[in-house]
């Protein structure tokens, strides 16, 4: 071995994570053709990890969908996703898991993460799915959705499923301006420099504002009472504002600064308000985050993250010609460590340590104002053993503890079968849980509803086998079955006598599913995916859970037409129960967008939802039912509208 | 940019190192037909593709203009891009990239081993621990590139 050889062989045992000394840096302007063709290769380009070696179901959205089908909202994303369904309630949407769909519950099952930052407030521990998610759809490289109980790795709120939004780096979003208009009186703008300088610094600045009248929206429940057509007109309008700031260096270290405003005119005499007057919420967050990551040897990795909160909301009532006011402030510090090592041989190691403090959690209405605070400081540990080619077996564990006296242990394992390169099997069995919100176990109003009090968590147990196949390279199933078993339920219950209402634990429920999904890129550039899920709920009376449809059906499909572009949604949702257990019909709903360009900068797109009109129900909460039960709380869905976008770069 | 220079003899780097350093080749010994403008904007497709040797490009002269750099485009980003990378592990097909890059004198360099006919203007290709390129100097001719003579004569194939 010549001295040649023996350097490159130790270059190559390094991963090169450790630069080579050189003899001689030449610069790029010194090196000519010949000397390229005649120089060697001494380490080949890393890959990242695949999804098949995923110890979950791990569905991914990629920003070049987003962008294809004109999706605005994360709901919209969100729906495309296996399992999931979207309920688009006149206030907020909720996100509804593998059969597990409760209007009303602020997402507080659901964690959703900004670049790897929790973003869920300290109050009503809401997901901000729709319009109200902070960061601009155009901003996201992909969004990394993971089903199942998320617990062991990222605590309380990761508890139907984990939600990470990953945003595109600086240099790629490059300078664009884009303006919109659509049905309801709908004008969007939105502006974007990113950029990145030869020494790897890295800067962001973006600022997105939409407003619409919205549309006369009909509630078929309110006909007839007090006069009333079961129209609400003009009680539908909505203004957005945000803004996202970064700046970093490389992947070493950045920064982000986030502020979003909402104001959204809710119809449908949300908690017994007027039917003729919106609820009008406002929703205001900013946060801040700081992450950064170090090398710390070839084989140790420390990765840390710090991050600040600020959540404000008020609601607007009108009760009998008066209006009343209703607030909630959040905020929140926070910051997580984490090492992850590759000493030991075939092995992958993590072990982290967080701290969240919810230090304020203000709830202010006609009752007065309750303040609150919490404190969750926890430690977590996943190993990865990879025995040989065919079996590797992920396991982990995470304690929480807070200072209102909840301690919880959450561990989560899976066995990774690999038959083939090809074919992928998964079995997989976890434990989550979520501690009562502040809202749950605090929020009173006189009259209406008592305070939570002393609730205990919920908890999730779920097991899973799932079955991946690859279809050549350009194409996957997957084939997954799963059960999920809840323990103290959190949710609303009324007193007979008092017609009060309170939040309690409400005992058990279970849902046992299947799931199909396939995805194939033709040659043609034509992308097509789709799947099917069936899936049982029942509560502890072996009733099925309301709104959760037995059969779901999604097709998703772009396809290239020269230099124009279709992108085409259909999704069903099969028959399921409303709130107060009558049976709501099946229905589909088709979405469609095409796009092109009229010059090589500026891109048009127009985007139709609900297509063909279709007359689409929501199951809502119980906070849209018409005084005594009975009166079945159903929304009707938007019809069909357009949206014209054109995309200026620069 | 780290290249390491063995006794005078021959060049060793990394394999990303020397991709980028290709891409500035190509940047300049082919001419667009649009050049009185300040950025030759150079996209990469995929994340981390290049590593952080591409950084190296940000600001680079060419001629009377300076290279910028975009990571992480994606198909509907291409119409912004004079010089895309396509790495091999890249799903969609060239013919789509070519497609979307219609007939914007955009040059396309891919990682595709030998089958240049496919809507590339470049080929990348691997050969014996070292990387040689080929040419679709057919393609380029229809979207108003021009290529230098030196640059054809180091080709292993021209098309």
């Amino acid at each position: 071995m010549n001295l040649r050889e023996q350097t490159l062989s130790v270059v190559v045992g390094l991963f090169a994570l450790f630069p080579v000394t050189p003899l001689f840096a030449a610069d790029l302007d010194e090196l000519s053709f010949e000397d390229l063709l005649n120089t060697t290769i001494t380490t080949a380009s890393k890959f990242s990890q695949r999804v098949s070696a995923a110890p979950s179901s791990v569905t991914v959205i990629r920003g070049e969908e987003i962008r294809s089908h004109g999706w605005r909202n994360l709901s919209e994303a969100l729906v495309s996703v296996r399992g999931f369904e979207i309920s688009r309630a006149t206030d907020y949407h909720y996100l509804g898991v593998r059969g597990f769909s409760q209007p009303g519950d602020y997402n507080s099952r659901i964690l959703l993460l900004i670049d790897g930052i929790p973003s869920n407030d300290g109050i009503y521990d809401q997901a901000m799915i729709g319009p109200d998610f902070p960061v601009d759809m155009h901003l996201i490289e992909r969004i990394e959705v993971v089903p199942g109980p998320g617990s062991a790795l990222y605590g309380g709120n990761a508890y139907l499923a984990v939600v990470n939004v990953i945003t595109r780096k600086s240099d790629s979003i490059g300078r664009s301006v884009t303006l919109g208009a659509g049905s309801a009186g709908l004008l969007r703008g939105q502006a974007n420099i990113g950029g990145k300088n030869e020494t790897g610094r890295h800067w962001l600045i973006s600022a997105s504002g939409e407003r619409s009248d919205g549309e006369t929206r009909i509630f078929p429940q309110w006909e007839g009472i007090g006069g009333s057509d079961g129209q609400a007109r003009d009680m539908d309008g909505e203004r957005l504002r945000r803004v996202f700031l970064r700046y970093g260096d490389g992947d070493d270290w950045s920064l982000h600064l986030l502020h979003s405003e909402r104001r959204k005119e809710a119809a449908g005499a949300l908690y017994a308000t007027d039917f003729d007057a919106p609820v009008i919420n406002t929703d205001t967050t900013t946060q801040f985050a700081l992450r950064f990551k170090r090398m710390l040897n070839p084989l140790w990795t420390f990765e840390g993250q710090a991050y600040a909160g600020d959540f404000r909301w008020e609601g607007l009532y009108r009760y009998s010609g008066t209006w009343e006011s209703d607030r909630a402030k959040s905020g929140w510090l926070g910051g997580s460590a984490q090492l992850t090592s590759t000493q030991w041989e075939n092995q992958t190691w993590v072990l982290g340590t967080g701290i969240r403090d919810d230090f304020r959690r203000d709830q202010e209405n006609i009752d007065g104002l309750v303040k609150g605070q919490r404190t969750t400081t926890s430690v977590f540990a996943q190993e990865d053993i990879r025995f040989n080619e065919h079996f590797a077996l992920n396991l982990g564990g995470r304690y929480d503890r807070d200072t209102l006296d909840s301690s919880q242990f959450s561990p989560r394992g899976a066995l990774i079968v690999n038959f083939s390169e090809a074919t992928v099997l998964k079995l997989m069995s976890g434990k989550a849980f979520r501690p009562p919100n502040a809202y749950e176990t605090s929020y009173s109003y006189a009259g209406a509803q008592l305070p939570g009090g002393a609730l205990k968590p919920e908890r999730i147990t779920t097991n899973e086998i799932a079955l991946e196949q690859a279809i050549g390279t350009n194409g996957r199933w997957t084939a997954s079955a799963y059960r999920n078993r809840f323990k103290d339920l959190i949710g609303n219950v009324t007193d007979f006598d008092t017609g009060l209402q309170q939040i309690q634990n409400i005992g058990e429920a279970s849902t046992t599913g299947l799931e199909l999904a396939a995805r194939y890129l033709f040659a043609g550039g034509l992308d097509i995916r789709g799947s099917l899920a069936f899936q049982r709920s029942k509560d502890a009376a072996g009733e099925p859970l309301p709104n959760s449809a037995q059969r779901l059906a999604k097709f998703l499909a772009i396809l290239p037409l020269g230099t124009y572009e279709l992108a085409w949604e259909t999704y069903y949702t099969g028959p399921r129960r409303d709130v107060f257990g009558d049976q709501v019909g099946g229905q589909t709903v088709s979405h469609a967008a095409l796009s092109g360009r009229f010059t090589r900068d500026l891109l048009w797109q127009l985007r139709v939802n609900n297509l063909f009109d279709q007359r689409l129900a929501i199951v809502a909460g119980g906070e849209y039912s018409v005084g005594e039960a009975g009166n079945v709380p159903i929304i009707q869905d938007l019809g069909r509208q357009f949206q014209f976008y054109l995309t200026k770069d620069f | 940019m780290v290249l390491t220079v063995w006794a005078g003899v021959s060049l060793a780097t990394d394999e990303s190192s020397l991709k980028v350093a290709y891409l500035y080749n190509f940047a300049k010994f082919i001419q667009w037909p649009d050049e009185n403008r300040t950025n030759l904007r150079i996209c990469v497709m995929g994340n981390d593709t290049l590593g952080k040797s591409v950084n190296d490009l940000i600001g680079k002269p060419v001629r009377t203009m300076q290279i910028s750099v975009r990571e992480g485009v994606v198909l509907q980003d291409i119409p912004q891009c004079d010089l895309v990378f396509v790495p091999a592990g890249f799903k969609q097909s060239l013919e789509r990239v070519r497609q979307v890059a219609n007939d914007y004198p955009i040059v396309i360099v891919s990682e595709s081993t030998g089958t240049l006919p496919s809507g590339a203007t470049v080929a990348l290709i691997p050969s014996n621990n070292r990387i040689v390129f080929e040419v679709n100097l057919t393609e380029a001719r229809k979207i108003g590139l021009k290529i230098s003579a030196k640059m054809l004569q180091l080709a292993q194939k021209v098309y």
